[in-house]
């Protein structure tokens, strides 16, 4: 039980419900992806690959290169080289050790990640490999080429598996299914979207997608697929017999690349996203449960590529004019450790445990040197009070006020006001101002009077400055121009309101001329309901007279019936009478 | 007995002589906590009317004079919990002061009905009273000086001082405002008095009596003195309204502060044997015990606090909100700045509290009241007004009013649903803020008994169905193999419906006991309506007998009837308030009939709120039989913060008193209302007898089988806690010949 004399308590900064997206917790999160790195490269950054594992290094394939960056510092790591025309799609094995990557000249090209070593050279396609992707069993490569097929590749041996015909257009697109090594997805120009099997080598079901396909990606249980092309995304349940589940078009042109998240967004709601990006600019965060887009945000130039890395950590971009932008989230979600996206545990060390009978265990990690990765903390800052809590707490209203109104927020200036207020101090922080320090305050006023949230508020506060300050209008140009300000803008949502009362009188009067027609409407039908209800009425009628009818004459029946009883009863005992007699 | 709270702060406290214990007069008796554990060690009962001081008695340990109204002064041994001497004067006593090492008491009494005062003196060596009596025009605190030579009392502008050994040896000071304190220096050489502008005068030299001072004006940067400067030597310690607790070093000037004390503070008294240390009485029912050298609260004391106090012209922006939580049982009061407190009425204690708007505790400026010629005034005091609980106790709604920067009295409703913090910590956690529910204030909110659903009612002419949004669905995530470890959040708050009828101001809500009803009072007229199918189920005009114009201000269901319960206050509440504050009846009505059940009077307080302890709390358990047949435990809840769960006369003891309060072997004997209350004026008829007649068949044998029951109850409690065998032995004898006699016939 704690009613102890207590330290200052801040002041609670009142909050308001999101008008916008952007205000939302979702909206925050993906906000919070800062501080973009921007990485001209030499040509449109066609492909952006995050390795699986830790540290989620990234691959961007542009030109006739593929480089591999640093997750931690964002630099140049690898720079794969070896191509003579333009490469394709580089893309890393389930380990991020090796790196497949197509190229124009027809031929796949599988590197070392690490030392860049070229291991092995697929050749058999006729025309450029757009797409290839290594299959999770790490030893065999999926590629799509123009020449309209499929084929699988065995790694280790270097030689094709499998030839899949099928498509009847460019194959622009291919995605494994995490569920089972034989069953991938294949997208092509020729608008349907592919399951293949590979132990049949056909196509098990073809998905018509409406629109050339730029990009197909599975759900992380496998059972869902999305495909995109055109200016929409289309998400298909594959366990339901390639049922569409929602088509998402919320892009103005082409959508070109979408990216999965398995927990992305902030921790409260931490669910499944969908990532588009397009040739509009723009980059479209979805939910997964009612498929509605939490975040959008605008990249200078046509979105080709875009990547997300698996513990949410970075989001990169890559765009048509070559630029590749990475943004970093200060927060990455944390893997479970043993999962491939795990962060590696330190080694325990072997030897005498140091402990404090030891000089070493007092002068441990003195001299350890930060490495390049580490983050450096500049020193320890204690909390500290904001400028308006600072004078708040000093009983100095007039400058808590200043301070609020300094800092630009609003919500921050509702706040103090109404601590204010409760305080019975708005007099004393409102009076005795002089032209500096009255002008922003009537700025405020009048900027903000006419958002709903602080009206109430704010038309007090007007009302107490109008008290205060009628008598000097006039003395200074500079206030008297914030007053007229203020009246034009209270003048004008009135005015607003005067049109938005009008508008909805009419639509009442709408309403009411629908329902009066719905009334008549509803009152033929009660005639025509009457008029049945007489007709069977009048049935009901004959039908009683029917039946009274029938009663009668059973009535009669039953009285001859009767008779006859008491006949053969009077009979009966007249032969008894005479038996005994 | 169930009943308790009530002031514990009314008066000024004192502390022990070496500061263990803290003596503090709470109405008709004298509490003694103890400052190690702040808990209550003793309580001495006697005083026939409200105690209003206690002094120790010097060169004592345990001994302690109270005085009370009814104008005896009694001497205690505290620790035994005896009477050891009485004086009777005969009127009414409201300060005390002991001089000249405990020979001498002046005390303050109330003359002439209680428009003068008069401080009158006795000699307790000899008994007899001092001639004379100093006429004054109200009865103020009369202080004493540390060495106990002089004796100082206020009087308006005027200050009197006198020597203790001959009280015709005085002299008066004056002011120019009203006096609110005074306080004499250790050494017998300066005189400290505060006033109500907030200013503090010093005389100095007044020991030699001299005819003429000039006054000194240490000009104090204080709003609104009220505690009394309690001078050791060299330092003045005050406090007033702004609840900081100021040391002044009078030679240098050099001030300390003990700020945030979040009570405006009344009273200040040493602790005899350590200079350090003071017992502070604060406004909010709270006594604490302050370390002057380490500038530290070091025991606190709380009773149930009272009810918002407001400042002269300060307007009631709402009533205050009391319920009873269900499950737990805590007794769920509103207090002063926006808190809402937990306590626990079977073992008098809090339980927790919440503080609904977190702000710091300040005392108000005078200057915005004044402004524009008091266009704006002071602004109301924050409070909850509103509490319900859901019915299963797990989530909280709550409406308190805030300032707003609009004209007098202007506030603005605040809507807020908590939910009960998981992992047994206790404590709610903010789940939806919602400002400005209604464009006016709210007049009503009730929570639905099953579902999560809550309807306020406003005085703008419509009523608001809140209900909890479904937490977003997790299926399809899971679906997706995402690792959603996170508990299941509860959703949030939403305004479902607006409802309105005929546009008239809504009062009150209730639902019905199913939830499938809820009932809005629209000013006299109660409309039923669907809430799951918002639509207006039927229209319960007023009743033939309704004063016309007043509007039902509270609606219940009858649980297990079909009845529905409406009170309505008078059309103009002005005309009843003459009343208000002298007294009130609480009446218990069968649903079915016109005539009260049962009746109490409530001397000294109105109820500020009755309550029937839900069913399953151990209040019902412990307040079931208590009351009238059929009716379910009722708690009294008056306006100074005292409860008591309604009993008839002649109902059964309770059977054993939860917590085993050292006071409850003592008063085996004393019925659990009119301990708090005094006699009760009405009864039920069936209950009443009841004494008399088992009275009368004590002569048959199976009255001796009871008598036996009775004797063995007589002992039934652990022994720590029986009364001493002195005061069992007679009763105990006269059972034991009660149960003989009819065995010798």
């Amino acid at each position: 039980m704690d009613y102890e004399a207590g330290e200052y308590q801040k002041l609670a900064i009142r909050q308001y419900p999101a008008r916008a997206l952007r205000e939302t917790a979702e909206g925050r999160y993906w906000k919070q992806f800062k501080a973009p790195l921007v990485a001209q490269q030499v040509g449109a950054v066609s492909h952006i690959d995050f390795s699986p594992v830790y540290p989620f290094h990234y691959a961007i394939t542009s030109s006739t290169r593929v480089i591999i960056y640093d997750a931690n510092t964002r630099q140049v790591r690898r720079t794969i080289s070896r191509f003579k025309d333009r490469a394709y799609s580089g893309c890393f094995r389930r380990d991020g050790k090796l790196l497949v990557a197509g190229g124009e000249d027809a031929v796949i090209q599988v590197f070392d990640a690490n030392s860049r070593t070229l291991l092995r050279q697929l050749k058999g396609h006729k025309r450029p490999v757009r797409v290839a992707r290594y299959a999770f069993d790490r030893l065999h490569v999926l590629s799509g080429s123009d020449d309209a097929t499929v084929r699988l590749w065995d790694v280790s041996a270097g030689e094709q598996v499998a030839r899949l015909t099928g498509h009847t257009d460019y194959v622009r697109a291919a995605a494994a299914s995490p569920l089972s090594s034989d069953t991938w997805a294949t997208g092509g120009y020729d608008h349907v979207v592919k399951l293949w099997d590979l132990r049949a080598k056909q196509a098990v079901m073809t998905l018509e997608h409406g629109a050339p396909v730029e990009d197909v990606a599975f759900f992380f249980a496998g059972g869902l697929l999305v495909s995109a092309g055109g200016t929409s995304a289309l998400v298909w349940d594959l366990v339901g017999g390639g049922r569409p589940l929602a088509r998402l078009a919320n892009h103005q042109k082409t959508v070109t690349c979408v990216a999965l998240s398995p927990h992305a967004g902030p921790d409260s709601a931490a669910a499944p996203r969908l990532l588009t990006g397009s040739l509009d600019g723009h980059v479209k965060v979805y939910e997964l449960d009612s498929y509605r887009v939490t975040h959008a945000s605008r990249y200078p130039s046509p979105v080709l590529s875009l990547g997300l890395s698996p513990d949410c950590g970075l989001l990169a971009v890559g765009m048509a004019d070559g630029a590749l932008s990475v943004r970093r989230h200060a927060r990455p979600k944390p893997a479970a450790p043993g999962t491939p996206g795990a962060a590696p545990q330190k080694r325990a060390r072997y030897g005498p445990k140091l402990t404090a009978a030891n000089y070493r265990y007092i002068v441990r990690g003195r001299s350890e040197k930060a490495a390049a990765d580490d983050v450096r903390i500049a020193a320890q800052r204690r909390a500290r009070l904001a400028p308006y809590d600072r004078d708040l707490r000093q009983f100095r209203y007039r400058a808590a006020l200043d301070a609020a109104l300094a800092s630009g927020r609003p919500e921050v200036v509702a706040s103090v006001l109404g601590e204010l207020a409760a305080r019975a101090g708005l007099s004393a922080a409102l009076g005795g101002r002089d032209e500096a320090s009255l002008a922003p305050l009537l700025a405020h006023v009048a900027r903000h009077i006419a958002d709903p949230r602080h009206t109430r508020l704010l038309a007090g506060v007007a009302h107490r400055l109008l008290d205060a300050y009628g008598s000097v209008v006039g003395a200074s140009p500079e206030v008297d121009h914030r007053l007229r300000v203020l009246r034009e803008r209270v003048a004008c949502e009135k005015e607003d309101e005067l049109v938005f009362t009008k508008e909805a009188l009419i639509s009442a009067q709408h309403a009411l001329k629908a329902s009066s027609h719905e009334l008549s409407h509803t009152k033929s039908q009660l005639a025509d309901l009457k008029g049945e209800l007489g007709s069977t009425k009048s049935q009901n009628e004959s039908m009683r007279r029917e039946m009274l009818l029938h009663k009668r004459s059973l009535d009669a029946a039953h009285n001859q019936l009767h008779d006859r009883e008491y006949e053969l009863r009077a009979s009966t005992a007249n032969g008894f009478w005479t038996s005994s007699e | 007995m169930v009943s308790g709270g009530g002031p514990v702060s009314q008066w000024p406290a004192v502390a022990s002589a070496t500061g263990r214990f803290i003596l503090t007069p709470a109405a008709t008796t004298v509490k003694v906590f103890s400052s190690v554990s702040s808990a209550l060690t003793a309580v001495l009962t006697g005083h026939v009317a409200d105690v209003t001081a206690v002094a120790l008695a010097p060169n004592t340990e345990s001994q302690v004079w109270t005085a009370s109204l009814d104008g005896t002064l009694r001497l205690w041994d505290f620790l035994e919990g005896t009477e050891l001497k009485s004086y009777d004067f005969g009127d009414a006593i409201v300060s005390l002061a002991l001089a000249l090492q405990g020979r001498r008491a002046f005390v303050a009494l109330r003359w002439g009905e209680g428009r003068a005062g008069r401080v009158a003196g006795l000699d307790l060596v000899t008994g007899r009273m001092l001639p004379g009596k100093l006429a004054t025009h109200n009865p103020g605190a009369v202080v004493v000086s540390g060495k106990g030579n002089y004796v100082a009392t206020v009087d308006r502008h005027s200050l009197h001082v006198w020597s203790a050994e001959r009280p015709e040896q005085r002299i008066v000071l004056h002011t120019t405002k009203r006096l609110t304190c005074v306080a004499l220096d250790a050494n017998e050489k300066r005189v400290a008095a505060g006033d109500a502008s907030g200013r503090i005068s010093v005389w100095h030299g007044f020991a030699p009596a001299v005819a003429a001072a000039f006054p000194e004006d240490a000009a104090a940067p204080m709003e609104g003195i009220e505690a009394g400067p309690a001078p050791q030597g060299v330092y003045l310690l005050s406090g007033g309204q702004e609840a900081v607790l100021v040391a002044w070093q009078l030679d240098t000037g050099k001030r300390t502060y003990l700020p945030r004390l979040a009570g405006p503070l009344t009273a200040i008294s040493p602790v005899a044997r350590d200079a350090a240390r003071y017992v502070l009485t604060q406004a909010d029912n709270t006594l604490r015990l302050v370390n002057l050298a380490t500038m530290r609260v070091e025991c606190s004391v709380h009773g149930l606090r009272p009810e918002p106090r407001l400042a002269p012209g300060q307007p009631r922006a709402g009533p205050a909100a009391a319920a009873i939580a269900p499950g737990s049982g805590a007794l769920v009061v509103a207090g002063s700045n926006a808190l809402l407190q937990f306590y626990d009425a079977l073992r008098d204690r809090h339980i927790d509290k919440l503080q609904v708007a977190p702000r710091n505790a300040v005392s108000l400026t005078e200057q915005d009241a004044a402004a524009f010629g008091g266009l704006y005034g002071p602004p109301p005091a924050p409070c909850v007004s509103h509490a319900a609980f859901s019915g299963d106790g797990a989530a909280l709604a709550t409406v308190d009013v805030r300032a707003d920067a609009g004209a007098a009295g202007s506030a603005a409703p605040v809507l807020q649903f908590w939910d009960a913090r998981s992992g047994g910590g206790g404590g709610f956690a903010l789940n939806t803020q919602i400002a400005e529910p209604h464009r006016r204030s709210v007049t009503g909110l009730a929570y639905h008994p099953g579902e999560d659903l809550a309807v306020t009612t406003s005085d703008d002419g419509t009523f608001r169905v809140w209900a909890r949004v479904a937490a977003p669905p997790r299926t399809r995530a899971a679906v997706a193999g995402a690792a959603a470890a996170a508990p299941a959040a509860k959703g949030h708050w939403l305004c479902r419906s607006v409802g309105s009828y005929r546009d008239a101001p809504m009062t009150a809500a209730a639902f019905s006991a199913d939830g499938s009803l809820v009932a809005v009072a629209a000013g006299d007229t109660v409309t039923l309506w669907d809430p799951a199918a918002n639509a207006l189920v039927a229209v319960l005009p007023p009743p033939a007998a309704h004063p016309p114009g007043s509007p039902f201000t509270r609606l219940a269901f009858v649980p297990g009837t079909p009845y529905l319960a409406g009170a309505a206050g008078p059309p103009n509440p002005g005309s009843y308030r003459k009343g208000a504050g002298v007294g009130g009846a609480v009446l218990l009505f069968d649903a079915a009939s016109a005539a009260p059940k049962a009746a109490w009077a409530l001397p000294g307080a109105r109820a500020s709120a009755l309550l029937f302890a839900p069913p399953g709390t151990p209040l019902a358990s412990a307040g079931s039989g208590l009351g009238p047949a059929g009716a379910s435990a009722l708690l009294i809840l008056t306006a100074d913060r005292r409860f008591t769960l309604a009993r008839v006369p002649g109902a059964p003891a309770e059977a054993a008193a939860p917590a085993a309060g050292i006071e409850s072997a003592r008063e085996q004997g004393v019925l659990g209302y009119e301990a708090a209350f005094g006699k009760a004026q009405g009864g039920g008829k069936a209950g009443g007898g009841a004494d008399a007649e088992a009275a009368a068949l004590a002569a048959t044998s199976e009255a001796a089988a009871a008598a036996a029951g009775s004797w063995q109850s007589l002992f039934d409690a652990p022994s720590h806690v029986l009364p001493p065998l002195s005061v069992l032995c007679p009763a105990f004898l006269e059972v034991m010949v009660g149960a003989q006699a009819p065995a010798d016939a």
